[in-house]
């Protein structure tokens, strides 16, 4: 077989290998729907099988030709209506395309794959019918068969015969030497070396009658009548011999087969249970085999080749610009020396005549002087005049190239992603079969099949797929007695769903079934000697699923050729991890299994945001950005929240919980110092924490002064803001809280060092622009490293709750303790202030006997408290400043300040313990001893409402 | 057989690598240190546009860390498939990592020549080294170099 040849036969297997899978779903559904299907599903079949057919009929690979042959006529009775549709005849097709896809895979040896076996299948359909519509077709051959019979071709032969056993079709081939041969220039010999690749010549014989007619003849011509054996059907043999029409008789074989038909139904059964086992072992080795089996050939759509094609030209059209660049700038270059070396020159001259003229009359020198510096100045601003004006703007072409090329490169990539229905197409063939198997009723649902993913991904999906799927149909779907008898559908639903989720792709199968016992894994696990009983004890439920995933493990009781030989979750697992992704496995017993594969965004470009972490640069892939928060370094304190350990941010009023990269990533937090720029370590825990080095007062104090002076705070400032990314996770959405943004850059995903898998934080790692490596982050790991943040989280909003509502019971609240100049001690409840103002004696303005405050934009009432309630005055007022209380009021009108004297401390107090008899007064909640002292305990807002309103 | 080493030193100790298992030695020790890595991993190097693994032999030998110095190199490794290809002799087997792997050294020494049969197994330790990261010692001259087993030095890690 030429090169030119294995070519168009590797062409010619690959599209027939999609014709068979483009088929399968169509026979599915004519299971489903009978013979109510429509006419064009039938024939779309038809078609394909017919195409194989005629494909392989002219490399004269006899099985392909043949199987396809009975499946075609199988096909053509139900699409005349003569047959009915019924499970059995979608299974023998079925059975059909599965041993057409197994000779195409190994096409050099498919003559010798027994086919008998799909072909005995097949045959009861065709017989049966071919009874019903022999008949007419008899008498139509009738006059034909009497005119071959008179050339005596003997079709009894023991070489006929077993060529129509073969599905074979008979020609009587006249050939004549003249016009068939010798103006071919062909030997007989090459002739029928060339028939013999479509065929098998069975008998040659010269034409006795020709050659006596053309006796005398200066030339004499030879009639050759042979008989042919093909696959190819009339309509093809003319074609594929390059012979006329009349030269081809087709012979009657149907009286022949008829006869064949009933020895075979006698004796033909032993050799079929020889044949069923032998397809049985090669199917397994099939199985083996096909596992490492990659495809290499890529259908492109016209319209993205067409893209990419004007693409190209585009670029081409830059590049030709580009050139012209160049070559005008070369040209400018040189015209720029040359005029240079003129003004060069000219200077010179200049310069000698200076000299000359000064030397000779010093006097003239100077209008000499200044004569020729003109000149110069002239030289000079000739050199300007280059024409650059001429050169078309080097920017709009770099613009263009940038765009062409970024758009190619997408273009390009476009070509290797498919969509994930090219694996998900096989899985209702599997399911229904596998089902059927069982005994079991299986729906299958499949979602998300647009999901577009890296050819290669698909390739290496295959069989982790199927075999999940296997899994799920074998040990998860229970048999429908046993569903109904827990109360579900008779009919166990799987469903098959892929889809895109920060920045990874997902497949999840999930099943209704039983779901897995993880007693019976244990059990198994330490009987299979996986692990010990002891081991098996401290397992976590997470752990004990896990075990499933060990090499040589199977639940299964018996061991079916479906599952159960304990390599299946094992090659799940490799292979997933070969494709860098992980397996997720959640179950619940009586429930359901649900698998997720997480497949990783690598061999592709993606576009990520660079961030920046305590000096370390990351990439975050963009898919898994929801958006971005800046919070002003001012307004942190009052933004960012804290719940035990973990700071929130009230995001449009949902919580989101918060994580700094930094400590996710477990790096030394640092601050840059604003005076020296060096890396300082910062030992802030929270943001509102100032930041100050142990043993550091004098430090803190010159801050606290700097501040006074107007001097900003130094965190008050942009670089000191805190910037969030709002992650999207596989759970929630959370905060990354990074130290700087940059650009978005479109990043090469290299895959993980095997020694930084273990951080769990990774999903790649990148060249950027600029030459760095940078690490690519991954959201999904992120959260779970920061997961026991997560939880601490959770248990501090408990605990508040709980705090809180203890303290609801226990009516414990903090009260502020101040002395109004006397030794008597007094108290408010914190709660019912809103400022402490300390506020000098100038700027107080009395009214009458009354005192008031210039306080805010206006001026408030001021309340000495010895006035309203029964205390000592104060003693003496020598100090030139005081404490206003301002409590808090709903109404600004009505707010007064509350002089007192001296402040001293915040208490936490239960008021339920308060005494309420010693001391009675209005104004006045109770009496309780604090620190030893006697406290009173004052309802401010009570009192200035009393006196306000008073 | 006759065999030749790359001879390098990691504090005070002296030792050599096969040089079939030698890609290049580079003076570029620049590289991205990665938070949470693994302490013996020095960080990613691109080394002409590939990404290589620079771990510093020295942590997993059990060497206090040192400083890079001017004299600090770093032996780039082939991978799995670069030996494979060209010899035939070493195995790497499936435990170690595949993919591009840089030794950052203190210094590189010369190259050293010798046969087979003078590598002497090595004792249970020399200093802080273990005896699993030897696969011999050879007496030179004036001291000891030790042949690193390379496989365990890039054993994946559990």
């Amino acid at each position: 077989m030429g090169i030119q040849d294995r070519q168009m036969l590797n062409d010619l297997i690959v599209e027939s290998k999609e014709h068979l899978s483009n088929i399968e779903p169509d026979l599915l559904e004519l299971e489903q729907k009978g013979s109510n299907v429509s006419d064009e599903l039938i024939n779309r079949v038809f078609r394909a099988i017919h195409s194989i057919k005629g494909g392989f009929g002219f490399f004269g690979i006899e099985n392909v030709t043949r199987l396809s042959h009975s499946m075609e006529s199988v096909l053509s009775k139900i699409r005349d209506k003569v047959l009915i549709v019924t499970p059995d005849l979608v299974d023998a097709l079925l059975s059909g395309i599965d041993k057409l896809r197994t000779l195409l895979d190994d096409i050099d040896n498919a003559d010798n794959i027994p086919i008998e076996n799909e072909i005995s299948k097949l045959s009861p359909f065709l017989e049966s019918n071919k009874n019903r519509k022999a008949e007419p077709t008899q008498s139509s051959t009738n006059e034909l068969d009497i005119a071959i019979r008179k050339k005596h071709p003997d079709l009894t032969d023991d070489k006929v015969i077993e060529e129509i056993k073969n599905g074979r079709f008979i020609y009587q081939i006249t050939l004549r030497s003249h016009s068939d041969l010798d103006d071919k220039n062909l030997t007989p010999a090459a002739l029928f070396e060339e028939w013999e690749k479509i065929g098998k010549i069975l008998d040659i014989m010269i034409d006795s009658d020709s050659v006596d007619k053309l006796e005398g003849a200066t030339q004499k011509e030879l009639t050759y009548s042979i008989i042919f054996a093909s696959v190819l059907e009339p309509d093809l043999i003319g074609i594929a011999l390059n012979l006329k029409e009349e030269q081809i008789y087709q012979l009657d074989t149907t009286s022949i087969k008829k006869q064949l038909t009933k020895e075979n139904n006698g004796g033909g059964s032993q050799i079929l249970k020889k044949d069923n086992e032998t397809t049985k072992e090669k199917s397994q080795s099939d199985i083996q085999k096909g596992e490492s089996k990659i495809e290499d050939v890529l259908r492109v759509k016209v319209g993205l080749l067409n893209k990419l094609m004007n693409l190209a030209g585009e670029l081409v059209l830059s590049r030709n610009q580009l050139l012209q660049y160049s070559n005008h700038s070369i040209k400018n270059l040189l015209e720029t020396e040359r005029i240079l070396k003129d003004f060069e020159h000219k200077v010179e001259i200049s310069c000698n005549r200076i000299f000359e003229t000064t030397r000779r009359n010093p006097t003239t020198g100077k209008e000499v002087l200044a004569e020729e510096i003109k000149k110069i100045k002239n030289f000079f601003s000739d050199c300007f005049n280059i024409r650059l004006n001429e050169l078309p703007a080097l920017n709009v072409i770099i613009q263009n190239i940038d765009r062409v090329t970024s758009m190619l490169q997408e273009g390009t990539m476009q070509t290797r992603l498919q969509p994930i229905s090219v694996l998900f197409s096989k899985f209702p063939r599997i399911v229904r079969d596998l089902a059927k198997k069982c005994g079991k009723e299986v729906e299958l649902i499949m979602e998300g099949q647009d999901v577009e993913l890296d050819k290669s991904i698909i390739e290496l999906l295959s069989d982790p797929l199927t075999h999940l799927i296997r899994n799920s149909v074998d040990h998860g779907i229970e048999l429908p007695e046993k569903r109904v008898a827990s109360g579900k559908n008779k009919t166990g639903k799987i469903i098959l769903k892929a889809f895109h989720e920060s920045g990874k792709v997902h497949i999840r199968i999930e099943d209704d079934g039983a779901g897995i016992d993880k007693e019976k894994v244990k059990k198994k696990a330490i009987e299979k000697g996986l692990i010990s009983a002891t081991e098996a004890e401290s397992l976590s439920e997470e752990e004990i699923i896990k075990l499933i995933l060990l090499p040589g493990f199977s639940t299964a009781e018996k061991v079916s050729d479906i599952s159960g030989r304990g390599v299946g979750m094992d090659v799940v697992k490799t292979n997933i991890e070969k494709l860098g992704g992980n397996i997720e496995i959640s179950t619940l017993l009586g429930k359901g299994t649900a698998i997720t594969l997480h497949l990783p965004l690598t061999l592709a470009i993606i576009s990520a945001l660079i961030v920046e972490s305590e000096g370390h640069r990351f990439a975050i892939p963009q898919v898994g950005i929801e958006e971005l928060v800046r919070i002003r370094s001012k307004d942190i304190t009052k933004m960012v929240e804290r719940v035990g350990n973990s700071e929130v941010y009230r995001l449009r009023g949902k919580l989101l919980p918060l994580i700094r990269l930094s400590t996710v990533l477990g790096m030394e937090p640092t601050f840059i110092h604003p005076e020296t720029g060096e890396r300082l370590p910062d030992r802030r825990t929270r943001w509102s924490d100032r930041r100050k080095k142990e043993g550091d007062e004098k430090k803190e104090n010159s801050e606290i002064n700097d501040k006074r002076k107007g001097v900003a705070d130094r965190r008050v400032s942009l670089s000191n803001s805190i910037k969030i990314i709002v992650l999207r996770s596989a759970s929630e959405p959370f905060g990354l809280v990074v130290d700087e943004v940059y650009d978005s850059e479109e990043i090469v995903v290299k895959p993980l060092s095997e020694y930084l898998k273990q951080c769990g934080c990774y999903a790649g790692a990148t060249i950027l622009g600029d030459g760095t490596v940078t690490m690519i982050l991954d959201p999904n790991g992120i959260v779970k490293i920061a997961d026991l943040k997560f939880k601490e989280l959770e248990k501090a909003k408990n605990e508040e709750l709980e705090r809180y509502k203890k303290e609801q019971q226990k009516e414990i609240k903090d009260i502020l303790i101040f002395d109004n100049g006397s030794d008597e001690r007094l108290a408010v409840e914190l709660l019912s202030i809103s400022r402490i103002e300390k506020v000098s004696k100038d700027r107080i303005e009395n009214v009458g006997n009354r005192e008031y405050l210039r306080y805010e934009n206006g001026v408030i009432p001021l309340i000495r408290l010895h006035n309203y309630l029964p205390i000592k005055s104060p003693e003496v007022e020598n100090k030139d400043y005081f404490f206003v209380l301002v409590p808090k009021t709903e109404n600004i009108e009505k707010k007064a300040g509350v002089v007192v004297e001296n402040v001293y401390d915040v208490v936490a107090t239960e008021f339920s313990s308060l005494d309420k008899a010693t001391i009675q007064s209005s104004g006045i909640v109770g009496s309780k001893v604090i620190n030893n002292r006697l406290t009173l305990i004052i309802n401010l807002a009570e009192l200035t409402y009393d006196i306000i309103t008073n | 057989m006759e065999y030749k080493y790359v001879s390098f030193g990691i504090s005070d100790y002296f030792l050599g690598i096969n040089v079939v298992l030698v890609r290049e030695i580079t003076p570029q020790v620049n590289f991205t240190r990665i938070p949470r890595a693994p302490d013996f991993v020095c960080g990613l190097m691109n080394l002409r546009g590939q990404i290589v693994t620079i771990i510093e032999p020295g942590i997993r030998l059990g060497i206090p860390p040192r400083e890079i110095s001017p004299k600090s190199r770093c032996i780039i490794l082939k991978t799995l498939q670069e030996i494979e290809e060209k010899t035939n002799g070493i195995n790497l087997t499936n435990e170690t990592v595949n993919e591009p792997v840089g030794l950052l050294v203190d210094y590189i020494g010369e190259m050293v020549g010798t046969k087979e049969e003078d590598i002497e197994s090595p004792p249970a330790n020399i200093g802080e080294i273990d005896r699993k990261f030897m696969k011999g010692v050879l007496k030179l001259e004036d001291k000891l170099m030790i042949v690193l087993n390379t496989t365990e030095i890039l054993k994946k890690p559990k």
